[in-house]
C-alpha cells in the first residue's frame, strides 16, 4: 500500500515533561471522571526548557479520554497553558488495567501501556509562540516510587 | 535525535480521506472569523478503512485567529464500507505562512464493529488543498 504519492509525517523530537502526582481522586460520575493534580515537574530538551507549575493544573480524565491542563513556565519566565489529551490504555491484547485508587502511587507502572498524546498549547507571543501553531505527538511513560510520568514530545514537521 | 528515557514514536499509514467542502461562510466574532465550511462529501480509503463521507452532516467549523493560523474543528460522519457509521472530530492548524495543515482526528465508532480501534487511537493526519475547495488528509496510525 505504500506509494511514493503518499505523503510521509516526518517528527522531530522537541522537548520532554516529567510531572509528579501525589493524589488521584476518582468521581464516581457516568462519566467516570477522574482528578488527578500536578504537584510538579521539569521541561528539558531542545526546543523548550523549564518547569511544571506546581498546583498549576490536573488531569480530568473521563470517558478513556485522558484530559489535562497545566501551567509551563519556561527557562525565560514565560507561562505555558497545555492541554494534554489522547489516551492511556493497556495496549492491544493485554489485559484490563487494575482501577485506580486514591493515592496508587505506582499505578500502571509495569504495564505494557498504549499512552499517546496530541496536545495543544496556549503560548505568549514571542521565541514559544511556534507552540501555538504546531501540531505536537507524544508518548508517556509510567514510573512509581515515586509515582511520576514522562511525556516525551515530538513536532509533527 | 532521540531522547533519553523514551520510546521513539512508529506510524503506520492508515487511510486517507478527500473532503470536499462547499463554499465557505465567514462571520467575525470576537474570537476571530468563525469559518464555517460544510461537507458536501468525500471518500475514504486505504489498509484500515474505507468509507464514504457522507454528505449534510457536518462542517468544518475552523476559527481563523488574528496571527494567520486557522485552529481546524470539525466535525461530520463516515459510512464504512460495511454500512458502519463513525463519527469523526477533528482538530489542528493551518498556517497561511507555509500551507501547513495538520490534524488530530477523534472518532466515536461501534463497540462490537470492526472500526472499534478508532475510538482509542491517535492518529496524525496531513492534508493537502486540493481542487475545487476538497482537502487531501492521509492519516498515520500512532503504533
Amino acid at each position: 500500500m505504500s506509494s511514493p504519492d503518499i505523503p510521509k509525517i516526518q517528527l522531530a523530537y522537541a522537548f520532554s515533561v516529567s510531572i509528579f502526582f501525589q493524589e488521584r481522586i476518582r468521581i464516581d460520575s457516568p462519566r467516570g471522571r477522574v482528578f488527578v493534580p500536578a504537584a510538579s515537574g521539569e521541561v528539558w530538551g531542545p526546543r523548550l526548557q523549564g518547569r511544571v507549575v506546581p498546583r498549576s493544573g490536573a488531569d480530568w480524565a473521563s470517558m478513556g479520554l485522558l484530559d489535562a491542563h497545566y501551567q509551563l513556565e519556561a527557562a525565560d519566565g514565560s507561562l505555558i497553558y497545555i492541554h494534554n489529551r489522547g489516551f492511556l490504555r493497556p495496549q492491544d491484547g493485554a489485559p484490563p488495567p487494575p482501577a485506580m485508587t486514591t493515592n496508587s502511587g505506582a499505578w500502571l507502572a509495569d504495564m505494557p501501556l498504549y499512552f499517546r498524546l496530541t496536545p495543544s498549547f496556549d503560548a505568549p507571543e514571542g521565541p514559544h509562540d511556534w507552540l501555538s501553531r504546531t501540531m505536537i505527538v507524544g508518548t508517556g511513560r509510567r514510573y512509581g516510587d515515586p509515582d511520576h510520568t514522562i511525556f516525551t514530545y515530538y513536532e509533527v514537521l | 535525535m532521540s531522547p533519553r528515557d523514551a520510546e521513539p514514536i512508529e506510524l503506520e499509514l492508515a487511510f486517507q480521506m478527500r473532503v470536499d467542502f462547499e463554499r465557505r461562510v465567514v462571520t467575525r466574532t470576537p474570537r476571530g472569523e468563525r469559518l464555517f465550511a460544510p461537507v458536501a462529501g468525500g471518500t475514504v480509503w486505504g489498509p484500515r478503512l474505507t468509507a464514504e463521507v457522507v454528505p449534510q452532516t457536518g462542517a468544518d467549523y475552523g476559527l481563523q485567529r488574528h496571527d494567520a493560523v486557522e485552529d481546524i474543528h470539525s466535525c461530520f460522519m463516515l459510512r464504512a464500507a460495511d454500512g458502519v457509521d463513525i463519527f469523526i472530530r477533528q482538530i489542528g492548524y493551518r498556517r497561511e505562512a507555509d500551507g501547513y495543515l495538520r490534524v488530530t482526528p477523534f472518532f466515536d465508532a461501534p463497540r462490537e464493529s470492526a472500526h472499534a480501534w478508532l475510538n482509542n487511537t491517535i492518529l496524525l493526519g496531513l492534508g493537502q488543498e486540493g481542487p475545487a475547495a476538497s482537502v487531501l488528509f492521509t492519516y498515520h496510525r500512532v503504533l
